[in-house]
């Protein structure tokens, strides 16, 4: 019967001044790196274990660092068994990716008298479980979304895409956050230069922090002056599954629950949710909808300012007798009215949304019934005022993405105020310069009013006008430029043949 | 520098939306005594369309590779070749920035809308027009195909209920031309398809390689022939009078529809909102038009990008000239039209037509086919 030994505990080792990380000491200089000295129980000379104990997982630190390097044995070949056992392990003297690694959670292990290091993976992986998407509900569609990591996130994709042309490519960025960037797309379908120009793009990128999918939104994609969003963010896994399969790209910010997709177009984002809706008509039906939604959004209050305080002729009398009753009393003009509102609109909205659940829809029901019944009993806006305002918000919230119901609540603006100035001629001219301004931008190279303009007629029979049963959509949308264009093979046609 | 792209839906709809811009230029009186046979006048428009069109066309298409400016430099020597362009660029300004501003004004005041000032509105139009020829031809052309999706269909629906209605006596001729225009020979001296098309080749034409373009060429062709027919078919079936009742056709038959049962007098709505969509079109396809001839004429750099994003100089570019052109069309559009001179500025803005869209090409066709215009730099 073998006498075995208990192992003595691991203890802190001193910092001596020239030992092999005492570099890495001094650079880090934090209090919450710590040095282990882990020595055998059969005899081996100790090793330095240096890790961040904010980034360690104890548990696996014991396991794959602690236990293996005390049951090396200086019988079994020494340092050759100690080597088996960290068999994950990466023999590196490069002092930029030991730092690099210490600090995202590995443990550098020196030998003693050595300048290699082994690089151990213990980083503490706490995310939070895979939840329902809290900001793109859908009734019938799936009901997991993305997390904060992306290791988690790339599983979630790759169940639905079992396929080996899926292409994943990481950069790290960030000079300070050193923020982990992954671009997705499958092999053979996204456009052959589209990938490439993005990670061109990520190699150029120079900043000190990256703070999530938003950071990068605006560096890569050159984001200007404009308010639409050229790129579609999204927390729903399906959904990026499916723009991958029609040779789009992906790019997934460590840290961030959101996945940006390049290239958008401003008729995609009413597309949302849709492959779960049952049957062409309900599709046209909802998407319908939503271009009305944001065109009320858009349109109303300068409807509103412009009919009623400019182009009175305009309106049969009946009509104009009955809002002209409405006002009575309201002690400002028309454009003033409608502007003040707007902002009060606006800042309700705002509050709700930037405060916890419950007081949100306190905000939203005081701002909504009790501020607007109080303004018309004061005679400060008429109930036909509160009408435009109240249509104006459902419209901006029927856009179904944040991004551009902030775009439509802020074009608004310009529009309201030629609209009161120059009445219908003012509105006009207005939707003409906001069309000019979204027919100059693209997205990815991709033009933004794609497919209306320029016309893609069959993206514009299937995906944004009319639509057709889901096993009907025979191609893809042209308007990616996908190198398949063909998505399913003509009804009774043996593919393999 | 990235090439223009223009297809010929693009096409289409440009001419189609300069076909139906009303200028308030015409030759009166030289049909007059047709009298119900007047429909022999826009018959013989149509014919006119197709054979003057046909100079540009041939020009071009023997000339790929070149600017409408090296082919008439090759032709009529430098000094009339640039004149040549200079005169083309003069038309095409009248045409857009002083003509179309000129009805924005007129329209204005004949619907004597309180509260609005008219020359500020057309200030507006002309600045959002500078807007849209900043970008170029690409960019305009996008945004029409954006509003042709609502407009055409309701159109064509404008068009069918008074049949529907049984009121055959209320088909629309669609030309939006007011009918005493018509009188006064507005089709004889330039045919509207024929005039939309000019203005197409002009753009595309600033483009060495692209203006013969057959889907250009295409484009430009069937709305030309479209607008033809639209215009032919009411004089074909009614008499004059009949005719004669559509001062604004479109409008008329809103009212046929009767859209005032929604709360809105359909007449001044769609005077407001649709003739401000057309006129915006061929406002700034015009005004980037001549600012692109008259870049060239005096040699002031070269085209212009198709996007922002890409270098966008304004300065010793075309661009330059966008400003000085847009706001001397205004000042132009807000002169009196009553004012003494003002018909033979007409007659001479349709001779200047006929000779720039019709005549010139065809000389240029028949001058070019003995010499080889010299190839243009490629930074040009």
């Amino acid at each position: 019967m073998s006498t075995r030994r208990r192992p003595a505990p691991p203890r802190r080792a001193s910092r001596k001044p020239n030992s092999a990380y005492q570099w890495l000491c001094d650079t880090i200089a934090s209090d919450d790196l710590e040095t282990v000295e882990v020595r055998s129980r059969f005899g081996l000379p100790p090793v330095t274990a240096v890790y961040l104990r904010s980034l360690v997982d104890r548990e696996r630190f014991s396991e794959e660092v602690l236990e293996p390097l005390e049951r090396a044995d200086a019988g079994r070949g020494g340092a050759a068994d100690r080597r088996e056992r960290l068999e994950h392990a990466l023999r590196t003297d490069d002092r930029a990716l030991i730092l690099n690694k210490v600090l995202t959670g590995h443990v550098a292990l020196y030998c003693q008298g050595r300048r290699q290091a082994y690089l151990v993976s213990t980083e503490l992986d706490r995310v939070r479980e895979v939840s329902e998407p809290s900001t793109e509900v859908q009734l019938l569609g799936p009901k997991d979304a993305f997390t904060e990591s992306a290791t988690t996130n790339l599983n979630l994709i790759r169940r639905r895409l079992r396929t080996p042309a899926l292409r994943v490519k990481k950069r790290t960025l960030g000079r300070l956050s050193q923020t982990e960037v992954i671009l997705l797309y499958l092999e053979g379908m996204a456009p052959p230069d589209l990938p490439r120009r993005i990670l061109d793009g990520m190699s150029r990128i120079d900043v000190d922090f990256v703070r999530g999918s938003n950071d990068i939104n605006e560096i890569l994609l050159g984001r200007s002056l404009t308010p639409f969003p050229l790129a579609q963010r999204t927390e729903r896994p399906d959904r990026v599954a499916s723009a991958l399969s029609e040779g789009r790209v992906a790019v997934m910010v460590d840290g961030s629950p959101f996945v940006l997709l390049t290239p958008v177009t401003l008729t995609e984002f009413q597309r949302d949710g849709e492959i779960n809706l049952e049957g062409a008509l309900s599709t046209v039906f909802v998407r319908w909808l939503r271009y009305i939604g944001i065109t009320i959004a858009i349109l109303t209050p300068g409807l509103y300012a412009g009919l009623l305080g400019v182009d009175l002729q305009v309106l049969p009398p009946e009509v104009l007798l009955a809002a002209a009753a409405t006002r009575e009393g309201v002690p400002y003009p028309i454009l003033l009215e409608i502007i003040l509102f707007l902002l009060v609109l606006d800042v309700v909205y705002e509050a709700s949304v930037q405060s916890p659940s419950p007081i949100g829809q306190t905000l939203t029901i005081v701002g909504s019934l009790i501020i607007g019944q109080a303004a018309v009993q004061a005679r400060l806006a008429s109930q036909l005022l509160v009408i435009v305002i109240a249509v104006t918000a459902i419209g901006s919230l029927l856009t179904m993405n944040a991004a551009l119901s902030y775009a439509a609540r802020i074009v608004k603006y310009p529009i309201t105020l030629l609209a009161g100035a120059f009445g219908l001629f003012g509105l006009t001219l207005g939707v003409v310069a906001l069309v000019i301004h979204l027919a100059s931008l693209k997205s990815a190279g991709v033009p933004y009013l794609a497919p209306i303009g320029p016309a893609k007629w069959q993206d514009l029979a299937t995906y944004t006008l009319l639509s057709r049963g889901k096993g009907n959509r025979r191609t893809r949308p042209l308007i990616y430029g996908p190198q398949d264009p063909v998505r399913a093979a003509p009804e009774g046609k043996d593919e393999s043949s | 520098m990235t090439a223009f792209r223009l297809s010929s839906w693009q096409l289409f709809l440009l001419v189609f939306f300069t076909s139906f811009c009303v200028t308030p230029f015409g030759v009166s009186g030289l049909h007059a005594g047709l009298g119900r046979h007047i429909w022999l006048a826009s018959l013989a428009q149509a014919l006119l369309t197709m054979i003057g069109s046909a100079g540009v066309v041939l020009l071009f298409r023997r000339w790929p590779k070149h600017s409408l400016r090296t082919i008439a430099e090759a032709a009529l020597g430098p000094a009339g070749g640039r004149a040549f362009v200079f005169l083309a660029a003069v038309y095409i300004w009248v045409w857009g920035p002083v003509g179309n501003l000129t009805t924005l004004l007129r329209m204005i005041q004949s619907t004597q809308l309180p509260d609005t000032a008219p020359l500020l509105i057309a200030a507006v139009l002309v600045a959002v027009g500078v807007y849209g020829a900043l970008f170029g031809p690409e960019i305009i052309g996008r945004a029409s195909e954006f509003f042709a999706l609502p407009m055409l269909p309701a159109l064509a629906v404008l068009s069918l209920v008074p049949h529907l209605q049984g009121e055959f006596g209320r088909l629309l001729p669609l030309s939006g031309a007011p009918a005493d225009f018509w009188f006064e020979g507005e089709f004889w001296t330039f045919a509207l398809g024929l005039r939309g098309f000019i203005l197409a080749l002009a753009l595309a034409g600033a483009f060495p390689g692209q203006q013969a373009a057959w889907p250009i060429l295409a484009g430009g062709l069937a709305s030309s022939a479209l607008v033809t027919l639209l215009s032919l078919a009411p004089h074909t079936v009614f008499d004059t009078q009949t005719v004669a009742r559509f001062q604004f056709p479109t409008l008329e038959t809103m009212d046929a529809v009767n859209v005032s049962a929604f709360g809105v007098q359909s007449f001044l709505t769609v005077t407001m909102t649709v003739w401000h969509v057309i006129g915006w079109v061929v406002t700034a396809a015009t005004l980037f038009t001549a600012a692109q001839l008259f870049a060239e004429v005096f040699g002031i750099g070269s085209g212009g990008t198709a996007h922002r994003s890409e270098p966008m100089g304004f300065l010793g570019t075309h661009r330059t000239l966008l400003l000085p052109l847009a706001a001397a069309g205004l000042f132009v559009a807000g002169y009196p039209r009553d004012a003494q001179g003002g018909q033979w500025l007409t007659y001479a803005w349709n001779a200047l037509g006929m000779a720039v869209g019709v005549a010139g090409p065809w000389l240029l066709w028949a001058v070019t086919g003995r010499s080889r215009p010299e190839r243009r730099s490629a930074d040009s």
